[in-house]
């Protein structure tokens, strides 16, 4: 079981991915809070509490599942905010995209990120891929980065 | 115009042969009158020695015969009585002893004749004549008679020569001398006429010689030296015409660099006439600009006495327009060597400088435009780039919502339905029939359907990504053995080669150098095509082989198959086109792959193919096998 007290951000700037990521961690039984945000900037302001995230609940543990492509700030550029800031640094960052591209992977692995995990097409794939995931959510310890 | 040369050519032939004429003459007089004048005092000498010679022996005779007759020494000759002359004994002793001596010798020339003459009866009278073929005595003629005038000063005791009539009324050239002795007159005399008959025989001949001559050195003008001259007048012309008809401008200057010779393009050039500057300073025609450059290379030419060419100056015309002009500056030496002028040639290169000009703008143009066209061929290059981005992502994106929420709808229809049958079941009630239908044919019909659809985009866009990929990846060049490459994916065909029973023929193929996987990828494709695209009516054959050259190495794949209708070959190396028949599975990609990698390699693929005997595809590489040596050397 999960720290109740870990909580998970999915940003991505089509909903309806956010929607299919959350529904797919929830029949796997993973039942902590998930925020979801839209683009790079938002989820900057949701980490250091800045804009409409102002007085939002303090964080103690947290996944961020992150896409690339994203109007505005784009994943890639949060991900290098997040992980030169020692603040934010130790928050395991996880590339959920539809891109498998190599030098994308690349970059983001050269730039910190934790895991790059590409959305399948096929629906089967899809939703195993994510119930693996909250699996492995819910079976590791995710240490604290405050 | 021919006619008219030929009456100027004959003119001044006359005049010449005239000119040569009147000074042969006139040479031809002064020659002869010098040796006339001697010839007459040489012969007037004779004469004069004759006659004094003659004289003088009458008189020593006469006196010696004096001496022993008796003679009237004391009367003057004339104041004798008439008979006084022969009479005398003594006298004609005397007279008869001279006859006598006379008698026995010649004589003088053909006319040369001596006479003696005395006064009798005022008459002379003449005792002896003797020429060459003449001796006769006793003539006489009255003493006023205007005849025999040198005997009359002979016996007027006048001693001299002169010209003039004889007895015979002939002129003569005659030398006359008194006797004193015998009051006698003597005259030797020639012919005036002989004297000068060899002159004018000589003159005649000479003349003639002359003529001949003159004649003989015309013929020998008109017919060498006339040519010559010809030639020369017509090698002037020549020159001439070439000064006067080409587009350069020829000119001289002296070394004050004033015009001494301008050719008539000045007008086209300058819009001046030749004769109008002359004298002019060349320099007023020069652009004050450029005035110090002809200067400096007026210098050099004066000082290195060598010819400077390609000049480039602005030269001000009549109308004060500015040209172009190219100039060529040799020097004018005299005997000496002393440089006394220039000359040169001018070319108009005005258009030519417009023509430069206007192509420096076209090529500045032409650079902007290449430019320009270059960033929009990058920036295309670039979106190309990202397409693999916008496929990777922007399509995949919908297309995960797509499946995915066909998907969640899947599972929450099964649950619906699941539950909805069971409903039914429990309560007895049948499903209405619209909604038995709906449930158990209409919605999973429509749900396998937009899966086969989502399924079918999926694959095309996976390919799509993957040829855009060709362009992004890096190359990697290594030393390649084409054979390994050839039976690696020949291996993994092995299952369908023993299926067709196919024979497969290997030439040796050469250790390449290029990238491995492209090399892989694009063998794998041409090999898994000729084995699919086997007949199957017959064991399959296929051969491979290569050829190596300097530049590049093409490598032959070729099989039996089933082949392909000219129609179609021209579009195998298009996206998704399959030609044939579609009986074997395929995504209508391979050969675009294989096209896409074998560019980039620096090739070229080219099929070549008969419907139902089989195809060959050849492709090429550049040989870069020799580069990579060279960088291992170095």
């Amino acid at each position: 079981m999960a720290d109740s007290n870990l909580t998970l951000v999915l940003v991505d700037d089509e909903p309806a991915h956010s929607t299919l990521v959350k529904r797919n961690l929830k029949k796997c039984g993973l039942k902590n809070e998930m925020i979801i945000l839209s683009s790079g900037q938002q989820l900057l302001d949701y980490v250091f509490s800045k804009a409409q995230f102002e007085n939002r609940e303090p964080l103690q543990k947290a996944i961020i599942l992150l896409d690339i492509n994203m109007p505005g700030m784009s994943g890639i550029e949060a991900l290098k905010t997040l992980k030169t800031n020692d603040l934010t640094r130790k928050i395991p960052v996880f590339m959920l995209t539809t891109t498998d591209d190599p030098v994308e992977v690349e970059e983001c692995f050269r730039l910190g990120c934790n895991a790059y995990l590409t959305k399948p097409i096929e629906h089967a794939e899809f939703a195993t891929k994510i119930q693996e995931l909250g699996h492995f959510i819910m079976s590791n310890q995710i240490p604290s980065f405050l | 115009m021919q006619k008219n040369k030929g009456i100027k050519e004959n003119k001044n032939f006359l005049w010449l042969a005239g000119l040569m004429s009147m000074v042969a003459l006139a040479t031809l007089v002064v020659v002869y009158s010098v040796l006339w004048q001697t010839a007459v005092t040489q012969k007037k000498s004779d004469l004069v020695h004759i006659a004094q010679s003659q004289a003088r022996l009458i008189e020593a005779i006469a006196r010696f015969d004096m001496r022993h007759n008796r003679i009237d020494w004391e009367t003057p000759i004339g104041e004798r009585g008439p008979t006084s002359l022969l009479s005398e004994r003594a006298g004609a002793d005397t007279f008869s002893q001279i006859a006598d001596a006379h008698r026995h010798y010649q004589g003088f020339g053909i006319t040369g004749e001596i006479l003696i003459a005395g006064i009798e009866n005022s008459q002379i009278l003449f005792l002896l004549r003797h020429g060459s073929e003449l001796f006769e005595e006793s003539k006489s003629i009255p003493m006023d008679s205007h005849l025999a005038e040198p005997m009359r000063r002979a016996l007027s005791n006048l001693s001299g020569t002169m010209v003039g009539l004889d007895y015979d009324g002939v002129q003569v050239l005659a030398a006359y001398e008194p006797v004193d002795v015998l009051n006698l007159g003597i005259v030797a005399k020639v012919d005036y006429a002989e004297v000068r008959q060899p002159f004018i025989k000589a003159g005649v001949i000479t003349l003639v010689i002359t003529v001949i001559i003159i004649f003989i050195g015309g013929i020998f003008f008109r017919h060498f030296a006339n040519p010559i001259a010809q030639q020369i007048i017509e090698n002037e012309k020549k020159l001439r015409n070439l000064v006067d008809n080409i587009s350069e401008w020829i000119w001289e200057v002296d070394i004050e660099g004033r015009l001494v010779f301008s050719s008539p393009q000045s007008i086209e050039i300058f819009g001046f006439n030749p004769i109008e500057r002359l004298n002019n300073s060349f320099f007023d025609l020069i652009k004050p600009e450029n005035i110090k450059v002809i200067e400096k290379s007026f210098k050099e030419c004066q000082d290195y006495k060598r010819s400077i060419s390609e000049i480039e100056c602005m030269c001000v015309t009549n109308t004060q327009q500015l040209i172009h002009l190219e100039l060529s500056i040799s020097h004018i030496a005299d005997s000496d060597g002393n440089v006394i002028g220039f000359r040169g040639v001018g070319h108009d290169i005005s258009e030519r400088i417009i023509r430069e000009i206007e192509l420096q703008d076209y090529r500045e143009n032409l650079e902007l435009m290449v430019k320009e066209r270059t960033e929009e061929l990058e920036q295309i290059n670039t979106e190309m780039r990202n397409f693999a981005y916008i496929i990777s992502h922007d399509l995949r994106s919908p297309l995960v919502s797509i499946t995915g929420f066909t998907g969640e709808l899947k599972e929450d229809f099964d649950l619906i339905s699941d539950c909805a049958a069971k409903q039914f079941e429990l309560s007895g009630d049948s499903c209405p029939e619209p909604i038995k239908e709906a449930i158990q044919e209409r919605i999973p019909e429509s749900i396998y359907y937009i899966n086969t659809a989502t399924e079918k985009m999926s694959q095309l866009i996976n390919s799509i990504l993957t040829l855009s990929r060709v362009g992004r990846r890096q190359f990697y060049f290594e030393t390649v053995d084409l054979t390994e490459i050839v039976n690696d994916s020949l291996a993994s065909l092995a299952f369908q080669l023993e299926q067709f029973s196919v024979t497969v023929k290997i030439d040796s193929l050469p250790i390449v150098v290029t990238d491995k996987l492209a090399m892989e990828q694009i063998i794998a494709n041409l090999l898994g095509n000729a084995v699919k695209y086997l007949s199957p009516e017959r064991a399959g054959e296929i051969y491979i082989r290569s050829e190596i050259s300097e530049e590049k190495i093409l490598v032959y794949i070729k099989d039996n198959g089933r082949g392909m209708a000219e129609n179609d070959l021209a579009h195998i190396f298009d996206l998704f086109k399959r030609v044939g028949n579609q009986d074997v599975v395929g995504d209508g990609m391979g050969l675009t792959y294989v096209q896409a990698l074998i560019r980039r390699l620096g090739g070229k693929v080219e099929c070549s193919s008969e419907l139902n005997v089989g195809s060959e595809f050849k492709f090429s590489i550049l040989n870069q096998r020799n580069k990579l040596g060279d960088r291992e050397n170095g």
